[in-house]
């Protein structure tokens, strides 16, 4: 009872923590989504080979998404057990991961257009919802997570269906480093390293 | 207090040979974050549901996947979309009495409009009018009813053909195909076939909607199983607050438009 009173309470006070976004703010995290996003369209949709593609992505990816609080959100807890040299081979993995994934699952957007529906703060970042409109199926939702916390408007997440893909990732990479002994982060960072290789082999 | 029945539940597969692995061991207490992983992730069946797993996707590799690329080549889109509107139209009494049993008017509401759209206009289902004319579909079934009603998931269960799931959710499934009205039909071997058909085709069509999906985890999940049920999961647990939430709209779309161009 006493717990479900605490909730309630931070449930009450959450709106007021956290940055305060400014209206400016919402309308620039907009803003920047429908630049991403046409940039992201741009290449899926223009011409280029499959290596010149993976070019393109890695520019977007480096401009538009923050990468590395990406990847210490992913490690969650294990970001603490990484020793200094493992941290830093991981987040140069997550990069490439990132890369190759973003680029693997992109050519099924090709047609794709997207409307913006709304952009609102929450839970410390802005939410901004798209609507995607591809070909022959109906429309569906993706939720773009806007941070400002470097400086400028960054992805530091995607929503789709109600499931995050951080918040995937982390449950997928705790899993590696569980099964591998409870706290083996050198087990992740092998199985980042194969993946990758098999990505890369199988032409991304 | 769900860890407690723990023991009762592995011995419980142990009677029916499921617990070929075993149940997991919880980590220690003295491993404070591992102890709060292993509580959240709430997959004391590990062993047994990862065999699953396993047993699931080499058999559907042979049957249900082969099965579903063909309907994929098979059919064009617009088809498959005509097959899978006509199948969840279908399945709008069940909902509309689970969206009523969830006390959510606006929504039993939706169903309703769309049941009666759809058969109609949209003949039997095919074309789904009801959508571009402000009623939406959404999902509705005895699993979330149950959670609207406060009930937890329970542990995470990989059942075979059914795929990731709960205790809560396969009660709820269960309740949902035995509360179907269409059993009130009548029982004869044209109603056994037409049963039989309508759940061959439900698994097919929902399998070769997923496919790209499972296939596209597979190829970049370093553990597909664990990537599975994080999806399961959030995909259920949103599924479950728009329930409650319900829905905020009282006037449907056509109703606002004459007075979008004077705005």
């Amino acid at each position: 009872m006493a717990r479900r009173r605490t909730l309630v309470l931070a449930g009450l006070l959450l709106p007021f923590a956290g940055p305060a976004y400014a209206a400016g703010e919402v309308a620039e995290a907009k803003a920047f989504v429908e630049r991403t996003g046409n940039a992201i369209l741009g290449v899926v949709n223009g011409p280029g080979s499959a290596a010149e593609k993976r070019a393109a992505f890695a520019r977007i990816v480096d401009q538009a998404v923050d990468v590395d609080g990406v990847a210490r959100f992913a490690l969650g807890q294990f970001w603490h057990v990484a020793t200094p040299a493992q941290r830093q081979t991981y987040l140069s993995l997550f990069r490439q991961y990132l890369v190759f994934n973003v680029t693997g699952r992109l050519s099924q957007y090709k047609g794709t257009t997207f409307t913006i529906a709304r952009a609102e703060p929450m839970n410390g970042d802005i939410a901004v919802t798209t609507t995607l409109h591809t070909p022959n199926s109906s429309p569906t939702d993706l939720q773009w997570m806007i941070s400002f916390s470097t400086g400028s408007p960054k992805i530091v997440d995607l929503v789709a269906g109600g499931t995050s893909l951080r918040v995937t990732q982390r449950s997928d990479y705790a899993s590696v480093i569980t099964r591998n002994g409870g706290q083996n982060v050198q087990a992740l960072l092998d199985a980042m390293r194969r993946q990758i290789a098999r990505l890369e082999a199988g032409g991304g | 207090m769900r860890l407690t029945r723990l023991p009762l539940v592995c011995a419980l597969l142990g009677l029916a040979g499921l617990a070929l692995a075993g149940c997991a061991t919880p980590p220690p207490a003295s491993q404070p974050e591992a102890l709060a992983s292993y509580r959240q992730t709430n997959d004391p069946l590990e062993p047994t549901n990862r065999f699953l797993y396993r047993v699931s996707n080499a058999v559907a590799s042979v049957s249900l996947t082969p099965a579903a690329r063909a309907y994929r080549s098979v059919f064009p889109q617009p088809v498959r979309n005509g097959v899978s509107n006509v199948l969840s139209n279908l399945g709008s009494p069940v909902r509309f009495a689970n969206d009523v049993l969830q006390a959510k008017p606006r929504r039993a509401g939706d169903t309703l409009m769309r049941f009666l759209i759809n058969s109609t206009v949209g003949i039997g289902g095919i074309f789904d009018f009801a959508s571009d004319w402000g009623y939406p579909g959404h999902p509705s079934d005895f699993g979330m009813t149950l959670a609207v009603w406060g009930s937890p998931p329970g542990p995470y269960l990989f059942l075979p053909i059914i795929g990731p799931s709960n205790p809560r959710d396969t009660a709820g499934f269960a309740a949902d195909t035995a509360g179907n009205p269409i059993w009130a039909l009548g029982s004869g071997p044209g109603i056994t076939a037409f049963n039989w058909a309508t759940l061959g085709t439900t698994t097919i069509s929902q399998y070769a909607r997923n496919l790209p999906g499972i296939e596209e985890v597979k190829r970049t999940a370093l553990d597909p199983y664990a990537t599975f049920r994080s999806l399961f999961r959030q995909h259920r647990e949103a599924e479950i607050a728009a329930a409650k939430q319900g829905r905020p709209r009282t006037v449907p779309v056509w109703f606002d438009l004459p007075k979008q161009p004077s705005e």
